[in-house]
């Protein structure tokens, strides 16, 4: 993994990382990726197919119930009365 | 005593040992004791009260207590309080569970030593230079030591386990869907259960059975009745010694601290065989794979707007002050496992990294499947070295590598619990059990069995006294 790729994931994932921790993290992550190959020897040809969750997955009704609006808002940093304050976008 | 008189005497536990230890982040003196009083009341005028009547309860801060902070040992969920409880703490209440606060964590459960909290880290109560392991270090400590009757944890890849080995608690982690995880801050979906700690079997039957059962509020929550805790002896159950939980990498005198417990079983009638699980090398791979997976995308929710950490100030635009807030809010094992999660799943790696650990996740279910078609319960050291010291400098993947023994049971789904099993060099080493799934029941009665003839009960620790 070169600099670059570490730099473009954390663009995607919304991190800004000085050169040095960025320069730290490209080390890690490509040791902790040739880990990661030891699954190359795995043999996957006899397996079943993977499924999603152990479970089969419970729909429920999709009803309105009461929520609490009110202790929601209580609870978000920075707002001004019922609105929410958010970094500006322009 | 009455209750009041029992939870003071764990909140002045607390104040002489908590200082040092660490395990709690925040206490709720005041609720606690209201509620020990309201039993009082309610047992004098003749009522009945529920099944965890008195019992002090210390919860994980991943786990929401309305009205109570919880962090997740995150810079960025400071000041969060959640609207709501979790179905877990309602099932408590309303079995007359006493909350007694939130213990400490790794920052969102990654971790298998507590140091990795914002907040600091949690010392083990049997020696106070080592780690009491992760990432439910603070909800095992606190029981070790004295300060809770019981507690809640997590554990996502051994993190309800580990600090039960390192602490010498009982520790379960349960078959997945088997206990609801509505309001519990997820890490990793897939494999998370919320699980109960004590100091033993018995205490952690009591609390499995009150939070255990079907939950609307939660899609992959089974609809399996619990099974009652089965009372009875182990003579002719069948148990299976893993090779590979024996394999490269593990301290010996663990593993022969863990050979001996499995004679003492064979001692109380049980069947010991050996049996291997071919794919078991590759589970820890298939582990970090999949959930830094699904923790790069649990985690892209904070971002300071809608609760927490307010917003970075002085960014250019939206993503920037995002990335700003981020940065600051999360420890740097968080910011690796988002980074990695992030790889795994961009095009062009996805089927390499995240579609193979998914089969051979696959692979594994079904080879465990098989084993206990022979075998009841499969056993193994839950830990293969003994607790590290704090602040050891390892890297991160030295530091994964301990996991090995216990991410099998949360890729697999089946029920493992971890018992204690004695100690070496004065440091607790942890027997770990694996179940069929839903059969919780025979893991508790192995370890209640183990516990009142082996006796591995032992004194508080030292400096705990």
């Amino acid at each position: 993994m070169d600099i670059h790729q570490v730099e473009r994931l954390a663009d995607l994932s919304r991190l800004s990382l000085r050169p040095q921790e960025a320069e730290r993290m490209r080390g890690e992550l490509s040791s902790i990726l040739s880990y990661f190959a030891t699954l190359d020897k795995a043999d996957v040809s006899k397996g079943p197919a993977p499924r999603e969750t152990p479970h089969d997955g419970v729909l429920r009704d999709d009803l309105v119930r009461p929520s609490k609006p009110e202790e929601i808002l209580e609870g978000v940093p920075q707002r001004k009365g019922r609105y929410v304050k958010a970094p500006k976008v322009f | 005593m009455s209750a009041e008189e029992y939870i003071w005497s764990i909140f002045d536990r607390i104040e002489r040992l908590d200082s040092k230890i660490h395990a709690y982040l925040q206490l709720d003196r005041e609720g606690a004791l209201a509620k020990a009083k309201e039993l009082d009341r309610r047992a004098k005028k003749g009522e009945r009260l529920g099944r965890l009547a008195g019992l002090g309860v210390a919860v994980k801060d991943n786990i929401c207590v309305r009205s109570l902070q919880a962090t997740c040992g995150s810079k960025i969920l400071e000041g969060f309080h959640p609207p709501y409880s979790a179905t877990v703490i309602r099932r408590i209440e309303l079995e007359d569970g006493i909350i007694l606060g939130k213990a400490n964590m790794d920052e969102f459960a990654m971790g298998n030593t507590t140091q990795s909290s914002a907040y600091g880290p949690t010392l083990n109560p049997w020696d106070h230079a080592r780690v009491p392991g992760g990432s439910s270090g603070g909800s095992a400590a606190a029981v070790a030591a004295g300060m809770a009757s019981v507690a809640l944890g997590s554990d996502t890849g051994g993190s309800v386990r580990c600090p039960a080995s390192f602490c010498s608690v009982v520790g379960l982690k349960p078959t997945y869907g088997r206990v609801s995880r509505y309001g519990l801050i997820p890490y990793a979906n897939s494999l998370e259960q919320i699980g109960p700690i004590g100091r033993d079997a018995e205490s952690v039957s009591l609390l499995f059975n009150a939070i255990a059962g079907h939950d609307p509020e939660d899609a992959t929550s089974a609809r399996e009745p619990v099974k009652s805790a089965s009372v009875g002896d182990i003579r002719g159950m069948k148990v299976g010694m893993v090779k590979e939980f024996f394999g490269e990498g593990i301290h010996p005198k663990v593993k022969s601290k863990v050979m001996d417990g499995c004679s003492q079983l064979e001692a109380l009638g049980a069947h010991i065989g050996e049996t291997s699980v071919d794919s078991l090398p590759y589970s820890l791979a298939v582990y970090y794979i999949i959930a830094m997976a699904e923790a790069s995308s649990n985690l892209s929710r904070y971002d300071g707007v809608r609760y927490g950490r307010p917003p970075a100030t002085g960014a250019a635009d939206w993503n920037a002050a995002f990335a700003k807030t981020r940065s600051e809010g999360f420890g740097e094992e968080v910011k690796r496992r988002i980074l990695m999660g992030t790889f795994v799943l961009s095009a062009g790696y996805y089927e390499a990294y995240y579609v193979r650990a998914q089969k051979v996740r696959a692979l594994l279910t079904h080879e465990f499947a098989r084993a206990f078609k022979k075998f009841d319960v499969l056993l193994g050291p839950t830990m293969p070295v003994l607790p590290p010291r704090l602040g050891e400098k390892v890297t991160p993947l030295e530091d994964y590598l301990i996991d090995i023994n216990t991410v099998a049971a949360n890729l697999t789904g089946f029920p493992a619990i971890s018992i204690p099993c004695g100690l070496v060099e004065r440091l607790p080493v942890g027997m770990q059990l694996i179940g069929a799934r839903f059969r919780e029941d025979l893991l508790l009665r192995v370890a209640s069995i183990f516990g009142s003839e082996v006796g591995y009960r032992s004194p508080p620790p030292t400096g705990a006294a």
